[in-house]
């Protein structure tokens, strides 16, 4: 007699049918592991799944609903464990219709707006990068800058010197001595200035006028009185001179001021304000950005005068080499 | 009288699944509600049973079957919800399942643990537990026949046709399945 097939035996265990029956009562085999199988099926049987409590019940029944009418699911299922896996979990805090337009415009705007900022970022950052390669630095003390300055060749004029002063070209006055001694327009801040038998004094008193005085109508006051001896007036006395205040004046131009006409190529001007500087601060930069500027409008022997007077007063200047650099290339080229 | 209105002034709870279902698909919340509390505890067991006793993803895979069959009313064929019922929780367990790795886990710690040698030493409570762990151990080609066949007690045809596999197939399954348990509950090692 042939057992049962695998499958029959399977089947007999919930679904007997009188072929397989009368097998069974005959094959020892079979019987032994039909009575096996059906123990197992009886042991699967008996297992008991844990039912639903019946506020459970109606919470799930709840939320059934409100899914297929796209609301909200109950508040008591928020604690209640949920099939939220789906990739358009994040819609229920969308759900109501109500909100999705308001929901969506303002991350739309928030998209745009983000766009928008980054853009202007973008901008904002190219302008400044490009302004900073292109402007000078506001702080001439930090830009050591080589002036390369086409300067003509200087006659020098003997001049007879209307006064005497006790000032000599070898005599290096102090700060305080510099302000009080320089009765001219252009020499205020520089004590090379103040060399009365210097030839280059000369050429300085000639070339004064180019400093535009009708321009310097608009400045502070201290500017006005200074340009004074260019236009012909006579220069008072050294020492009728008024002692400065060793605080600047409210209404004093400031470096800022020069800087700002010597970027934007008025030198004579910039000479005018940078002389007129009283902050000790920034006095040692004016001197020097003075005789820069100097030098750039080719007043070559007042440069000269002005970078030896900075020389003197500011031995231990950072800006000395440069300096020297400018000052022996004044002389080289008005060598004859 | 005519034969609709005649449906619909039937106790729902006297009706059968067939009425039920037209009446749901015309729109009527009470027959849904009726469905619902006719199958909710038949359908939580037997997603409890394919799970291996997995309460935490049980009551949500209850929940989106009953979403998903209310919302496929329309399609039901047939005299009793039951198996269709089952077809759609079937369906949603293993949608869970795929996108879970967390299943894998308690499988395999289920697995894992070591089986009690002396059998007069294991209460009726540890015994069925141990049932519960070696039927989650299953692979779902063999736990799915047998929760159909042996614990919801569904025939041969309907279990197949829930499947979407023959007869055969899925007697053999069944069989298999049997065995693995037979061998895991007398302390053997597969």
């Amino acid at each position: 007699m042939k057992c049962l097939a695998s499958t029959q035996l399977a089947q007999a265990v919930t679904e007997m049918t009188d072929e397989v029956s009368l097998h069974l009562s005959s094959c020892a085999v079979c019987r032994c592991e039909f009575d096996a199988m059906v123990q197992v099926a009886q042991a699967v049987h008996s297992v008991v799944a844990p039912s639903l409590s019946a506020p459970r019940r109606d919470l799930m029944l709840r939320a059934v609903f409100a899914e297929i009418d796209g609301e909200s699911a109950p508040a008591e299922l928020a604690a209640a464990p949920q099939l939220t896996r789906r990739w358009t979990a994040w819609l229920r805090f969308v759900r109501p219709a109500s909100w999705r337009v308001p929901a969506f415009a303002a991350l739309a705007l928030l998209l745009v707006g983000g766009v928008w900022w980054l853009q202007q970022r973008g901008r904002h950052d190219a302008v400044s990068s490009s302004e900073l390669a292109v402007r000078p630095a506001p702080v001439p003390a930090l830009v050591p800058v080589p002036v390369p300055v086409p300067v003509p060749a200087l006659v020098p004029v003997p001049v007879p010197v209307p006064r005497a002063g006790s000032n000599s070209p070898n005599n290096v006055p102090s700060e305080g001595a510099t302000a009080v001694n320089m009765p001219s327009a252009v020499g205020r801040g520089n004590p090379g200035e103040q060399l009365p038998k210097s030839p280059s004094l000369k050429a300085v008193d000639q070339r004064a006028p180019t400093f535009a005085p009708s321009q310097h109508a608009n400045r502070s006051p201290v500017v006005e009185q200074e340009s004074l001896p260019l236009s012909g007036v006579p220069s008072p006395a050294p020492e009728a001179a008024p002692e400065p205040s060793p605080a600047p004046a409210p209404s004093a131009p400031t470096f800022a001021d020069g800087w700002t006409q010597f970027t934007r190529g008025n030198y004579g001007e910039a000479i005018a304000v940078f002389d007129a500087v009283r902050e000790p601060a920034t006095r040692e930069d004016a001197m020097y950005w003075a005789a820069v500027a100097a030098a750039r409008a080719n007043l070559s022997s007042q440069a000269s005068s002005r970078l030896n007077a900075f020389l003197a007063q500011f031995p231990d200047s950072p800006r000395r080499a440069s300096a020297q650099a400018l000052l022996q290339k004044l002389v080289t080229t008005s060598a004859p | 009288m005519k034969p609709s209105l005649q449906m619909a002034m039937l106790p729902l709870a006297t009706v059968d699944d067939a009425v039920l279902a037209q009446r749901a698909v015309a729109g009527d919340r009470l027959a849904l509600t009726e469905i619902f509390r006719r199958y909710v505890d038949a359908v939580h067991q037997f997603v409890a049973r394919l799970r291996g006793m997995d309460s935490d993803a049980v009551p949500d895979i209850v929940q989106q079957t009953f979403i998903a069959a209310f919302a496929a009313i329309a399609t039901f064929r047939g005299d009793t919800l039951r198996p269709w019922l089952f077809g759609v929780a079937l369906n949603k367990s293993r949608m869970y399942v795929r996108s879970e790795v967390r299943r894998k886990r308690t499988i395999t710690a289920a697995a894992a643990e070591p089986p009690l040698a002396n059998e007069s030493e294991l209460s009726a409570r540890q015994r069925l537990e141990q049932v519960q762990h070696h039927i989650a151990a299953l692979k779902p080609i063999h736990r799915e026949p047998l929760v159909l066949i042996d614990m919801e007690g569904l025939s041969g045809n309907q279990a197949a046709a829930l499947l979407g596999i023959p007869a055969g197939t899925l007697w053999r399954r069944v069989f298999e399945a049997r065995q693995q348990l037979r061998v895991r509950l007398a302390g053997g090692d597969l």
